[in-house]
């Protein structure tokens, strides 16, 4: 679904300066994965979804890089890859027409676009449709944007900090309808410095930092590292105080562990991403060599 | 090069930006129209013998601000907004089908609809006129006359520069690109003047060229019809034409080059 090897960005601040985001980045996400991307402010989290969406053009670190996306260059921005992928950006601005409007017109591009589905996801974001899109609040049009994404059926979703500007019950209402409409053959990506938000949704994290990143199975996660509660004998990779308690992710796979919150392996990554990375690789060498 | 153009998703396209812009559209127009009405009914009741082609300059100048409105702020717009370009490059339609709509929009549909609003406004002022018994004589703008075609092509001749520099820069692109043209055809000017001197300098160190009355350039400046290309040989006439047409032709594919380049 999306392939990436040896991908490199920098912007361009100047004739010769360049700010670098990201150097030799690879990763392989795969068809009807949820997919968080989880990284700091400023790691290059929306950069890699612009990259993914075409909208800025790639470097790589070697020459046989590679950036692939539904077997398409993005950057070509190919007809045949806009109509299967759709992103919700982080910040954006929607039209002075009703979102009925809006809808009826922008849907004629997506050939798989699904009607029900958008009226019911209306519906459970408590949006009217015949509101004037420019009129709704921030959170509000978050919403209306990521119902019209759901409702694409494209096989490729892109969200950059989708619940920015949710209130608490929205972002329920979000979850449930991620969950509950995402079909196999659709990948979703969401980019979010918000780890909480996407709890239950993803199956799979794409961790980043300045240095390196790295796609995780969370359904697998367990194998190489756990967390747990109070003191431990075991390898700690990063430990902090929730309430008094002593919470703390370990290299090992223990059977009394508890289920891994993003936000400990966020804080675990951003903290010793050497040592958590490790902890993971190991894992899957003696797996194989197993 | 591989076209992708589906002329379907082009309409939809042009129908799908104006939609999105329809309430600013309709108070921009409305507010042209009516700077157009009161301009003609003011200066057509200036003088009780004034002629419709009296007004040539008004819809001369209309003509320019459609272009500076049009293609300077209007064509290519959507992908200049940082909050909105990222929905309008990743629409499914291919660059060309892109470029192909604003293109279409502004080469086409702008001229002909300012035309057809010349000709209503001035249906719009003789009716006031007659109906207040003030001025007769004012005529209604024939859009199928010289004058209609007249403002096609001038709009014509500006379109290329102006429609690639709506792509190029971000802001004030009508005046960066006229002030650009204007600094190539000053630079032009210099050099034919400097190549006319190596030439004829007799004729140049005599002055003659706009003080001699009798001369017979100056004469031919002078006339209405004036035409520079009448003293150079057919084969350069041809280079002349091939050259200017050849000048639309380059800054539309320009355009469209710099069109696939545009990222957010």
């Amino acid at each position: 679904m999306v392939t990436i090897d040896s991908l490199s960005f920098a912007y361009s601040s100047g004739i010769k300066r360049t700010q670098s985001v990201f150097n030799n980045l690879s990763m392989n996400i795969q068809q009807g994965r949820s997919v968080g991307i989880l990284g700091a402010n400023g790691v290059g989290k929306s950069t890699l979804l612009r990259l993914i969406a075409g909208t800025l053009t790639p470097a790589f670190a070697s020459n046989t890089g590679t950036l692939r996306v539904l077997n398409h260059a993005p950057r070509d921005r190919a007809l045949s890859l806009m109509q299967q992928m759709f992103i919700v950006p982080e910040a954006f601005e929607l039209p002075d027409i009703s979102g009925h409007r809006y809808a009826s017109q922008l849907s004629s591009f997506y050939p798989l676009f699904d009607q029900p589905l958008f009226s019911s996801l209306l519906e459970r974001f408590e949006l009217d449709r015949q509101n004037i899109l420019s009129e709704m609040s921030f959170g509000q049009k978050k919403k209306f944007l990521v119902a019209f994404a759901l409702a694409t059926r494209c096989p490729l979703i892109l969200m950059d900090e989708p619940t920015n500007g949710m209130d608490i019950p929205s972002k329920s209402a979000f979850r449930d309808a991620v969950i509950q409409t995402q079909t196999d053959n659709q990948t979703i990506l969401i980019s979010t410095h918000q780890v909480r938000d996407l709890e239950s949704i993803i199956d799979s994290v794409v961790l980043m930092n300045n240095a390196q990143s790295t796609w995780v199975d969370l359904n697998r996660l367990t194998e190489s590292i756990s967390q747990i509660q109070g003191e431990s004998q075991d390898d700690v990779l990063y430990s902090e105080s929730r309430l008094g308690t002593q919470v703390s992710l370990v290299a090992a796979a223990l059977n009394n562990h508890i289920d891994i919150d993003l936000e400990l392996l966020f804080n675990a990554f951003h903290y010793n991403s050497d040592g958590l990375l490790a902890a993971i690789e190991s894992s899957s060498q003696q797996e194989e060599s197993a | 090069m591989n076209l992708n153009i589906n002329l379907n998703r082009v309409v939809t396209y042009i129908t799908l930006k104006h939609a999105m812009e329809s309430s600013r559209l309709i108070r921009l127009g409305a507010l042209f129209f009516a700077g157009l009405c009161a301009l003609m009914f003011l200066l057509s009741g200036v003088k009780d013998d004034s002629l419709p082609e009296d007004l040539g300059g008004v819809y001369g100048f209309g003509i320019l601000i459609v272009a500076v409105i049009v293609i300077g702020r209007h064509t290519f717009n959507e992908f200049k907004n940082p909050l909105t370009s990222m929905g309008w490059l990743t629409l499914p339609a291919s660059t060309e089908e892109k470029w192909l709509a604003n293109f279409i929009v502004s080469f086409f549909m702008a001229p002909i609809i300012y035309i057809i609003a010349v000709t209503l406004g001035s249906v719009v002022v003789k009716i006031i006129h007659v109906s207040l018994g003030w001025y007769t004589g004012f005529e209604i703008f024939n859009p199928l006359s010289a004058s209609g075609f007249d403002l096609l092509t001038s709009y014509w001749t500006i379109h290329p520069i102006f429609f690639f520099g709506a792509i190029y820069f971000n802001k004030s692109s009508v005046m960066k690109m006229s002030a650009m043209m204007a600094i190539v055809i000053v630079g032009l000017l210099i050099y034919t003047a400097w190549v006319g001197w190596l030439l004829i300098p007799d004729q140049f160190s005599n002055g003659f060229s706009m003080q001699n009355g009798d001369n017979e350039l100056h004469n031919s400046m002078m006339e209405d019809d004036f035409n520079p290309l009448q003293w150079l040989p057919s084969w350069s006439k041809f280079g002349f034409h091939a050259l200017f047409y050849g000048s639309f032709l380059y800054f539309w594919v320009l355009s469209y080059l710099r069109l696939k380049e545009v990222e957010v």
